[in-house]
């Protein structure tokens, strides 16, 4: 019984410390006392290379800066007070749907006959859900009263900082619902009205060619 | 706390009249051949509930405008509280293309399938996959943000420690004076219009680079998307969810056709009814 507990200890100095969370929390904490470095994971090479490429991004991203027509651009959202997160969102939405139409449009595999309807069908998605993402964020806007001042109240200094986030999150939030919730519940019954009414007039072409 | 209303009971349909009573739990106290008196009782330490609902004293309509402010306010005041809305305010500032994916996750891991699953359907396989992409695209479409976009949002992060330190001329040449500067026309036009303005340069900057990208990319995250779908069907889906039994013959398929396919959720292509089965173009 006396052996027991002495192998069990030599087997636990055998094995490395596994590097958890709390570990490297300990060990960071450790660091900044001493001054040494704190273990990491991360092999130094690959963070220096991460490291160097984010500088290289964020001197490519001054270049932007320095460009008159991106600082005409930003100077005039600024200028003219523009909401200009909807219209990011709103313009992602409209491209990336765009895409998807063009890919039906090329596409070999779908039938020529269904592709006309199948384009309506994403067009008419696309621009309810854009109408409707300006005016349900207009309405929010003007209702932003309450939220501004619990903000106030609750965070001091940090006011300003947090209802920029949240007037972004909030128009973000706004288009994200309507194009990937909204739009396939109100554009699936037109685009079966539509459809059906397209099938009638085809059966009934037909219809009458048979007689 | 009690407050009492007079209201001009010739102006005022019956039935208005029995729902404001109903609102507030009246006792009709006092009639009068002008005017009815009512006592309401409220449980609510709030002011402006008081000075609202007194405020139409004689008048012939009622206003309940004060309650919903205040419940609106308490909503406002306990969702500010939250640890989440103070994070996800902060990352929306930050990269607002990763917080629109972390948002549509909850749309399309919680929402999406409830709705899709509450779908009266004889075959539940179909409405089991179809939640089963719409979390699938979520959670791709996160992957694919954090990846390509967070980059963005860290040099951003570098510039504005650099600026901040007084460096900024490193990274930023001489457009340090344009970002630096806090709305250029607040010392041109006066200090009326710049009350409204609370963007500043760096403010529109900031959301153009962090989000500007993905409006760029945006279709090469639905190539992505589109591209992963047939493996997460073939490992994930058919193997855990609908429990299939994996043949030789099934592999990832990747025509225009079955790519569509992915978007309107449909589980078997059949000619025609592609239009039928359509159910929105994003993912």
């Amino acid at each position: 019984m006396a052996i027991q507990p002495l192998i069990n200890h030599s087997i636990s100095r055998q094995i490395p410390r596994v590097m958890t969370a709390r570990v490297a929390r300990e060990s960071s904490a450790i660091s900044q006392v001493s001054g040494m470095a704190a273990p990491s994971l991360i092999p130094n090479f690959v963070k220096k290379g991460f490291d160097n490429s984010i500088d290289f991004l964020a001197k490519g991203i001054g270049k932007v800066a320095g460009n008159k027509h991106v600082q005409k651009l930003t100077k005039w959202c600024v200028e003219n007070n523009v909401d200009y997160t909807q219209h990011l969102s709103a313009m992602c939405a409209n491209v990336l749907n765009g895409f998807y139409m063009y890919n039906v449009m090329r596409s070999k595999k779908i039938e020529e006959e269904q592709k006309k309807p199948l384009m309506l069908n994403m067009f008419i998605g696309t621009v309810l859900s854009t109408i409707g993402g300006y005016a349900l964020n207009g309405a929010i806007d003007k209702k932003l009263a309450p939220f501004e001042v619990a903000i106030k109240n609750h965070y001091g200094d940090r006011a300003s900082d947090i209802m920029k986030g949240f007037k972004i999150a909030k128009s973000l939030m706004v288009f994200q619902l309507l194009y990937r919730f909204m739009c396939p519940v109100v554009a699936t019954p037109i685009a079966n009205h539509i459809s059906n009414k397209i099938r009638d007039k085809k059966e009934g072409e037909k219809g009458s060619l048979t007689v | 706390m009690s407050v009492q209303l007079e209201l001009n009971s010739n102006n005022l349909p019956k039935n208005r009249l029995k729902r404001y009573m109903g609102a507030m739990s009246c006792e009709r106290l006092k009639v009068n051949q002008s005017a009815a008196v009512f006592k309401g009782q409220y449980e609510s330490n709030k002011d402006d509930i008081i000075n609202t609902t007194t405020g139409y004293k004689n008048s012939s309509r009622v206003s309940f405008s004060g309650d919903i402010k205040a419940q609106v306010g308490g909503f406002a005041e306990k969702l500010v509280k939250q640890k989440w809305f103070e994070r996800f305010c902060d990352m929306a500032q930050k990269n607002s293309a990763v917080a629109e994916a972390v948002g549509a996750l909850f749309i399309t891991c919680g929402m999406r399938p409830l709705a899709i699953m509450a779908m009266p359907q004889k075959d539940e396989d179909k409405n089991r996959k179809a939640a089963s992409h719409s979390i699938a695209s979520g959670v791709t479409g996160l992957v694919f943000a954090k990846i390509a976009y967070e980059p963005f949002s860290l040099a951003m992060k570098k510039i504005k420690s650099a600026l901040d330190e007084g460096n900024g001329r490193k990274y930023l040449g001489d457009a340090v004076d344009f970002l630096k500067e806090q709305a250029s026309s607040e010392n041109v036009q006066g200090a009326v219009k710049s009350a409204k303005k609370k963007a500043t340069n760096w403010d529109c900057f900031n959301q153009l680079v962090t989000y500007g990208p993905k409006v760029l990319t945006s279709s090469i995250l639905a190539a992505f998307t589109i591209g992963t779908m047939p493996y997460i069907d073939k490992y994930i889906i058919d193997k855990y969810i609908l429990k299939k039994k994996p043949s030789k013959d099934d592999k990832p398929v990747f025509t225009t056709y079955d790519h569509f396919k992915y978007i309107t959720f449909k589980s078997t292509p059949s000619g025609e009814e592609v239009f039928q089965n359509f159910k929105g173009a994003l993912k």
